[in-house]
């Protein structure tokens, strides 16, 4: 018989209250592999932290989307929102799958080009287009989703001699039931900015060509019935768009926010409980759009702009323990190799944290922190897990969204990301960096050389 | 040439079932080998082309000969009878209105039976002829046959009646002597001279129909060996003015009426024992009654025809060995090439009732027609069942345990064609996985009737999920409900079938589908194909059309791609103006869009001439036909377009063309002889999207297309084309073939 690992004693305060509904093993069960790769493994290959990105997930969750939203509604286009993460080989795998770009920069614009995204399917978003950007975007034929009337002045005197006239859509805010409100990205629909947006459009169809509508509710919806209200009001608004201005709307882009199952912070019930399935939220933006009164053959293109919904299941975030500690108010410390500047979504969720290695059913709740040296450096405010001592690996799930493109270079470098492919073979698709990377773009002036 | 001399022509190639001009002009020709028999036939088919116009008869008909070839054949029998005279022009004329009065009476009439009138106009107008001619002898009557030699001696002295005598009875091989004197009575003649000239001519105009005709000749030379009556005997093919019945009975029931194949040569060697028959009891009948009686004529060949056609439509089951000819192209090889190139069977998906797939997205066929299927089983075979599964082959997700578990649970079920809700069942519950409801197999049901006679079942719906009453009218791709899994259903998934009666659980009705995309489906997963992605599987796809799904299949319904829909939904009353790229000031050609009688379109070239017929529904566009010039534009573009599925689709599977697209006339020949038994040069056309799919918002598309002959293991390449599509509209075609480049530019032509 094997040594059993040794366990340090706690001491926990008996709580005699009511029973959770949830049953008593309440502990996180060990995640001891990825697709099939031993999590410790990778840790030895690639070092601690670790980004770990499967391949599988993200081909199953982009499907599952177009299966929620396809078998609903005859004509389903993703645009891959590249903000949500764009390491080059996650967004190629979206692409390969048959995802447009949404890009909401010069910077992000250029990269979907370079990751061989045509002109024609970029959807170029964002409140923040400078000229320079609008330009490069007429000159990809890129389609500029117009946030402003600034902006639409600016593209006008940037289309004006261009041989092909530059697509635009109008990105409209509206009220579709819920709080926030999310009133500063485009035109507002119910105080007539849209209608005076679409009438200036109109009134220029020889500069610009208008081909679609946008709205981008906010994120993390949880209420799949405010997509069904925008929805409504989109395509009456497209609707009106063709009858009254003779401009025919040939799609409707109901932007993100689909949630993924992380929990939000403040969340009672976990969030693989409280998210609604993204199949209702299809059910709600399809049934409003075959009713709102479309010929038929004349059904605009649904764009959907997911971004979490499609990548955040499928990353993982490997870490080890440093060092456990007990607080002054008695509470159990853990400090972990990676903090806020790595997971950066510890700041809105709980993240779900997992250890690698089997332990005994004793738990006992924890704090987790950084390395930061910083009081911001906190992953988790409490978490309950086995006894974890230094050394020992945890994971961290669903980190696929916004950790790779938020995360910071701050008093750490950044580490590895690794993609595992569909047969489970790691690739590295970012390499750890490291000091020269870091001081390569600084210059010391001469005289605090030497 | 004038239409009104164009129908005079096709008269004579109309006796071939035949458009071919250079055959017609042969037959004319071979008629002036009898002089006065020339004359009066070509007198009497102009009358007749002309009394059908006055007449205000189909003008389409008229044009086709079909009206004139009677009068034809009884102004070239009637020197036959009558002596040259004042009395014999008023013959011909008074024939010539007769057999046109016939032709329209006896079209109406047999018409509506799917039926020709062959040449019993002009029998029956000789018989009434030659009877009334006894009562009024107005005309000397001559046999003109006999005298023939006289006529000769008289006109020429002896040198002509020697040289006459030599062209009629030189020492010809007998059995080539007697085909051809066989051929040459098509035309009321006696002369292997004429026989020749009719014989290049059928060759000319048809491989099929000329080795048939030799078939039959040798057939009917066998058997009359057989029957020990020597060839020259009474109904053998020897007496050459009756061995014309085989050769035309022979090539009409092989090769005009039915599609050529092995099939239709076996029917048309049939068919001699039957014209043997005939022949005999038809001399029977009307020679013992002597200078009273009446020739047999053409009738036998008429009778056997027309049996031989007549059963055949009235089969229950058509089978796949003798198909009939869907629509009559005037020539065998045509009419065959496009039954290969699959143009009959487009008919099959323009049916009264297009049927689409009833969902969205992509599904898999988990169980087809009756091929082996566990439930769907006799009378209930023709049904299909759907499921939604991942590229793992999963039906479900998670654990499986619960209906929600499962893709296709819930998701909206369509109407797959216009029709009216005819019966609703919505109160069973769905079952809990892998259990079943036995007492109510069809579980939650939507019956719906599309046409007198063909009803869709839609089963196993989720409980309460039907929004739809008894009554309602729907539309295609209306939602009438959800998927579910109640009756006999151990996991969701949509049970579809068509059938001819209303009540739920009808025996099934084997109906295809207009049209639907497929890929194979099978399970290889992401395993097996490595780093490449499943998506690929996208180039995959394949556009069917007017077919069923088949078990394991992945299936969707197309999604119209807006912009080339836009352009290539030509309307009639479409004009195109077409330029030279090269040339822009140049005055343009217009091409417009008509539709025919039957309602087909076709693009018409104003300049050349030329015209293509095309279809067009909501997934594809397809010519169907071409006639013109082959330098024409217009012909570029039907090579060019011949088939352009209208979804996007990277790499459409490539379509056989019709043969006539060979360039090659020894190869052309070699392959008429043998296509009816099998086919080895295969002309192609393959379309590729050159560029991504850019959505309905595309600002331009391009298409690129070529056209390959194959022929014992060699690849010609016919014609290379891209076709740009921008704003809805199609802009320019550039085309190669050979050395040889054309680009033409397209705008909307005012009228």
């Amino acid at each position: 018989m094997t040594k059993l690992p040794y366990e340090r004693p706690t001491i926990r305060k008996l709580t005699a209250g009511p029973l959770s509904k949830f049953g008593p093993r309440a502990g996180a069960r060990p995640v001891a592999e990825l697709e099939g790769v031993p999590v410790p493994e990778l840790l030895a290959r690639f070092g601690s932290p670790l980004f770990v990105l499967s391949e599988r997930q993200l081909r199953r969750s982009y499907q599952a989307v177009m299966r929620a939203f396809g078998t609903r509604y005859p004509q389903v286009q993703l645009a891959w929102s590249y903000k949500t993460n764009y390491l080059n080989a996650v967004c190629r795998v979206f692409h390969q799958e048959g995802a447009w770009a949404e890009v909401v920069s010069g910077l992000e614009l250029e990269k979907a080009l370079g990751n061989g995204v045509p002109g024609a399917q970029i959807l170029f978003n964002g409140p923040g287009k400078t000229r320079a950007d609008l330009a490069r975007a007429a000159e990809v034929d890129a389609v500029i989703h117009l946030d402003n009337a600034d902006e639409l002045h600016r593209l006008l005197e940037v289309a004006a001699g261009r041989p092909h006239r530059p697509r635009v859509a109008l990105r409209v805010n509206l009220d579709a039931g819920i709080f926030p409100q999310w009133d500063r990205f485009g035109f507002n629909l119910e105080n007539g900015q849209a209608w005076q947006a679409l009438q200036q459009v109109a009134a220029a169809t020889e500069q610009l060509d208008l081909v679609g509508l946008h709205c981008h509710l906010g994120t993390y919806i949880l209420q799949p019935a405010a997509y069904g209200v925008a929805a409504t009001k989109l395509a009456a608004l497209a609707l009106r768009c063709q009858q009254e201005l003779s401009l025919p709307v040939r799609y409707l882009d109901l932007g993100g926010g689909f949630p993924s199952q992380n929990t939000l912070k403040g969340s009672y019930l976990p969030g693989p409980d409280a998210v609604p399935d993204l199949d209702d939220y299809a059910a709600a933006i399809a049934e409003a759009l075959l009713g709102a009164g479309f010929r038929v053959g004349e059904l605009p293109l649904l764009v959907l702009e997911a971004g979490r919904a499609l990548v955040d299941e499928a990353g993982y975030l490997l870490g080890t323990v440093l060092a456990t500690k007990r607080l002054a108010d008695g509470r159990r410390a853990t400090v972990l190799d990676f903090g806020v500047n790595l997971l950066f979504t510890a700041y809105w969720y709980d993240h779900h944290i997992s250890p690698v290695r089997t332990f005994s059913e004793q738990t006992e709740p924890t704090v987790l922190y950084g390395p930061l040296c910083m009081n911001i450096d906190v992953v988790r405010e409490s978490i309950v897990l086995p006894l974890l001592a230094a050394g020992d690996q945890v994971v961290v799930h669903r980190v696929g969204a916004y950790n790779m493109s938020q995360w910071q270079q701050f008093i750490t470098l950044r580490p590895h990301v690794v993609l595992l492919d569909l047969q489970g073979n790691p690739h590295i698709i970012r390499e750890a960096e490291t000091l020269e990377y870091l001081q390569q773009p600084e210059r010391v002036p001469a005289h605090l050389q030497g | 040439m004038p239409a009104f001399f164009r129908a005079v022509l096709h008269s004579y190639s109309m006796l071939f079932f035949s458009q071919h001009r250079g055959l017609a002009a042969l037959l004319l020709l071979a008629t002036w080998a009898h002089p006065w028999a020339g004359a009066a036939g070509l007198a009497a088919a102009a009358l007749a082309v002309g009394g059908a116009r006055l007449g205000g008869f189909s003008r389409e008909y008229t044009d086709l000969g079909a009206y004139s070839f009677n009068a034809l054949l009884v102004g070239l029998a009637l020197p036959l009878y009558f002596a040259p005279s004042a009395g014999l022009a008023a013959l011909v004329g008074l024939g010539a209105g007769l057999a046109l009065l016939l032709s329209v009476a006896l079209g109406g009439w047999l018409g509506g039976r799917g039926l020709p009138f062959l040449s019993l106009p002009f029998i029956l107008v000789m018989w009434l002829l030659l009877l009334a001619s006894r009562q009024l002898p107005l005309v000397p009557a001559e046999a003109g046959g006999v005298y023939w030699l006289n006529d000769a001696y008289a006109l020429g002295g002896p040198h002509l009646a020697n040289a006459a005598r030599w062209a009629t009875e030189a020492d010809w091989p007998p059995p080539a002597a007697t085909y051809l004197r066989a051929l040459s009575a098509v035309l009321l003649q006696d002369s292997p001279w004429a026989g020749l000239l009719v014989a290049l001519g059928l060759l000319w105009h048809s491989r099929i129909a000329f080795s048939l005709s030799v078939l039959a000749f040798g057939g009917a030379w066998g058997l009359a060996l057989l029957a020990g009556a020597g060839v020259g005997g009474v109904g053998g093919v020897g007496a050459y003015d009756l061995g014309a019945n085989y050769l035309m009975a022979a090539v009409a029931v092989g090769g005009v009426f039915a599609l050529p194949s092995l099939g239709s040569y076996g029917w048309s060697l049939l068919s001699l024992p039957v014209t043997a028959v005939l022949l005999a009891a038809a001399e029977a009948l009307l020679r013992p009654l002597g200078p009273a009686g009446l020739p047999a004529l053409s009738l036998p060949y008429c009778l056997t025809s027309l049996l031989f056609l007549y059963v055949l439509l009235l089969r229950e089951k058509p089978g796949n060995w003798l198909v009939l000819t869907p629509l009559q192209r005037y020539s065998p090889e045509a009419n065959l090439y496009a039954h290969l190139a699959g143009l009959g069977r487009r008919a099959a998906a323009l049916a009264p009732v297009p049927l689409a797939l009833p969902f969205l997205g992509e599904w898999r066929c988990t169980q087809g027609y009756a091929d082996g299927g566990p439930t769907h089983q006799g009378p209930w075979g023709q049904a299909l069942d759907f499921a939604i599964t991942d590229k793992e082959g999963q039906t479900y997700e998670g654990s499986g345990r619960t209906l929600s578990d499962f893709y296709c649970y819930d998701k909206p079920v369509l109407a797959p064609a216009d029709g009216t809700v005819e019966e609703v069942v919505q109160h069973l519950p769905d079952n809990a996985i892998g259990e079943v409801d036995t007492r109510q197999n069809w579980g939650n049901t939507v019956v719906l009737r599309h046409a007198p006679g063909l009803y869709s079942q839609l089963s196993h719906l989720r409980a309460y999920s039907v929004r739809v009453r008894p009554g309602q009218a729907v539309r295609r791709g209306e939602v009438l409900a959800s998927c579910g899994s109640s009756g006999r259903s151990p996991e969701p998934h949509l049970h579809f079938q068509l059938q001819a009666t209303p009540a739920i659980g009808s025996p099934t009705l084997a109906y295809p589908l207009a049209h639907f995309l497929a890929s194979d489906g099978s399970l290889k997963g992401s395993e097996s194909i490595g780093n490449k992605p499943d998506c690929l599987c996208q180039s995959a796809l394949t556009l069917h059309t007017a077919t069923v799904p088949r078990t394991g299949e992945l299936v969707r319904p197309p999604q119209p791609q807006a912009q080339l829909s836009q352009a290539l939904h030509l309307p009639p009353g479409q004009r195109l103006a077409v330029q030279l790229a090269s040339a822009p000031e140049a005055p343009p050609q217009v091409w417009e869009v008509f539709t025919d009688a039957y309602n087909a379109r076709y693009l018409r070239c104003h300049y050349t001439g030329a015209v293509a017929y095309f279809e067009q529904d909501e997934a594809v566009f397809q010519c169907t036909a071409y006639y013109g010039s082959r330098q024409a534009w217009l012909y570029w573009f039907y090579l060019a377009a011949y088939r352009v599925p209208l979804c996007y689709l990277p790499q459409p599977r490539a379509v056989p063309l019709p043969l006539s697209v060979v360039r090659r006339p020894w190869l052309g020949w070699l392959q008429d002889v043998v296509a009816p038994f099998f086919q080895f040069v295969q002309p192609v056309f393959t379309l590729k999207w050159l560029g991504p799919d850019a959505g309905p918002a595309a600002r331009q598309l391009q298409l690129g297309s070529r056209v390959v002959v194959s022929y014992f293991g060699q690849k010609q390449v016919v014609q290379e084309a891209e076709l740009t599509i921008a704003d809805g509209a199609l802009t320019s075609l550039t085309a190669r073939r050979g050395a040889q480049q054309l680009a033409l530019t397209f705008a909307a032509a005012n009228s």
